[in-house]
């Protein structure tokens, strides 16, 4: 049986440009019962949201304007003034495309969830990166959750529905 | 969050070094496994969000095809890569929500769409005339609210799409 987690105190900050999209993360992270939840147009408003609230995880979209969420995770990751280097990132996107999924791992993401958006998808997410937290690891070239047990999607056929859960040794 | 120090890379770090950092699991403190919403009810209200936003989501649809056919026109005037990357941004987006609210033909096309304009070959353009065939699919799948993965009809026109994109991109 599936244990009922307590989301009330979870605070989490969504990212994305798009207002539609936006709207129906924060009522599907409201209907999960996430307790906060504020939302950020680019990576340029969400790290300065970054820098006077206390977030647990951050939920973002790749493709922003000015600055998109690779440039912001990685900024999380590696700027010497980074509030939250350690902080939990979901990258939300379109992109399937597995060079895009390992280019999301290696700027240093936790956890890949490909649209289209499914709440189950998205609880999933959330309840690993609490039960199944990786170490970070740092090397010459990489800063960021370890890279070797990280949830992607295959990589068959068109974009996948969101049910998939298969976790891949990568 | 607070701002922590990133690992520093010792001056003789060879390739292979790497340092480790475990993380006390402060949220698995904040979330207890009792005491939430049971994650199917959970699920079945998100759903219904879901669809209560498919009308808003048509409707921005139309908005969103009557805005590609704004930039397809300038695009044809123009060519500048400006066009196209608004083009792009816009489209990705329209890939991203048709999935969640049950147009998987939105997302297939818009898939085919953005991996040729962000996978051609350096130097080669993006025909307008692709653009448009790319439009009129999305049109015909707004135009005759094509839920699903469609008829046979419309999942020959998704087909022939990927194959014409396939080429451009050889």
């Amino acid at each position: 049986m599936s244990k009922n987690y307590d989301f009330r105190n979870l605070r989490v900050l969504v990212v994305d440009d798009c207002k539609f999209m936006r709207g129906i993360l924060e009522r599907m992270l409201d209907a999960l019962g996430i307790g906060y939840v504020r939302v950020a147009i680019d990576g340029i408003s969400a790290w300065d949201m970054l820098q006077t609230e206390d977030f647990d995880l951050v939920i973002t979209d790749w493709e922003m304007e000015p600055e998109d969420g690779a440039t912001f995770v990685r900024r999380i990751r590696l700027d010497p003034e980074s509030p939250g280097r350690y902080i939990p990132v979901v990258m939300l996107t379109g992109y399937t495309e597995k060079a895009k999924v390992m280019n999301a791992r290696d700027i240093g993401i936790t956890e890949f969830l490909a649209k289209p958006l499914a709440a189950r998808s998205l609880h999933a997410r959330i309840v690993n990166i609490i039960e199944n937290p990786r170490p970070f690891v740092r090397t010459t070239s990489f800063f960021g959750p370890c890279r070797r047990r990280l949830n992607l999607p295959s990589f068959e056929g068109a974009d996948r529905r969101a049910a998939q859960e298969d976790a891949l040794e990568i | 969050m607070g701002r922590e120090k990133l690992p520093e890379i010792p001056a003789n770090a060879s390739k292979s070094w790497h340092e480790v950092v475990e993380r006390p699991n402060d949220l698995a403190k904040k979330v207890p496994r009792t005491g939430g919403i049971e994650p199917e009810k959970a699920f079945e209200a998100a759903e219904t969000i879901v669809k209560q936003m498919t009308s808003d989501y048509v409707d921005k649809l139309a908005e969103d095809i009557e805005q590609m056919k704004r930039l397809a026109t300038k695009y044809r005037e123009d060519n500048s890569e400006a066009t196209l990357d608004q083009l792009f941004r816009l489209v990705h987006n329209m890939r991203g929500q048709g999935a969640t609210f049950g147009f998987p033909l939105i997302t297939e096309i818009g898939r085919h769409f953005c991996r040729y304009v962000r996978e051609r070959p350096k130097g080669k353009a993006v025909k307008p005339a692709l653009v448009d065939q790319h439009l009129k699919a999305l049109l015909v799948v707004y135009n005759q609210s094509i839920k699903g993965s469609g008829d046979e009809i419309s999942q020959a026109v998704v087909y022939a799409l990927a194959e014409v994109v396939d080429r451009e991109l050889s």
